[in-house]
């Protein structure tokens, strides 16, 4: 969210229909616990993050498109991307796991949500790696100068 | 302590919170039905046709 300047019209459409779709997820989640998982109900839940997650990756597409190189590597783009569309597609099975066994198919939206979470994929992950670069940088310049320093018997304080 | 200008974000950030609880009390206003099939979701289109005509309209006056 943090690459994008002033929102557009569309952006500020796909947001609504993320946030709208995102707001039956408590339906859902009724529905679910009043059935103790059914079919009918899981395969809905799952349904729902498919939409859910079609949004998102509009989203996505559209704030990764506005960010410009040195914001986003290339590098990064494409596994956010194939991180996307990858949870997408374990959503889409769960909707068709969840008409044969409904539990498998609520361990697979579980899956996709983690797969969601997984943190080496998110965005960001470049400013945490400069930040540990430079700070082993720092390490290692210092225990080179005490190496030297006690090499030398201390004489040069 | 000098007195704060009034913006009008202090405006947008209380009209943003007095939807967030108009949407929160429609949510919590749709029920899930009993039956589990997808049949037992026909009966609720009202319902739903008229939450998304609610949810619409507050960004629309927001």
């Amino acid at each position: 969210m943090r690459f994008v300047g002033p929102p557009t019209l569309r952006l500020i459409w796909i947001n609504f229909v993320h946030l709208f779709m995102v707001s039956l997820l408590p339906f859902a989640t009724a529905w679910i616990a009043r059935t103790q998982l059914a079919s009918s109900p899981v395969a809905f839940y799952a349904g729902l993050f498919v939409c859910i997650d079609i949004a998102y990756n509009v989203f996505e597409r559209e704030v990764l498109a506005r960010a410009d190189a040195t914001q986003v590597s290339d590098g990064m783009r494409r596994m956010a991307r194939r991180r996307s569309l990858g949870v997408l597609a374990s959503f889409a099975t769960a909707v068709l796991v969840a008409f044969v066994a409904p539990r498998l198919g609520f361990g697979l939206i579980c899956g996709a949500l983690i797969l969601h979470l997984r943190p080496e994929a998110a965005p960001g992950t470049g400013l945490v790696r400069s930040f540990m670069d430079s700070t082993r940088g720092i390490v290692k310049d210092r225990v080179h100068r005490l190496r030297k320093r006690s090499r030398s018997g201390f004489t040069n304080r | 302590m000098p007195e704060e200008k009034t913006t009008a974000d202090r405006l947008a950030a209380y009209s943003d919170a007095v939807f967030a609880v108009i949407v929160t009390i429609m949510v919590l206003g749709l029920r899930a039905p009993d039956q589990p099939a997808f049949s037992a979701l026909w009966p609720l289109w009202p319902t739903a046709i008229s939450y998304a005509v609610s949810y619409l309209s507050s960004p629309l006056f927001g």
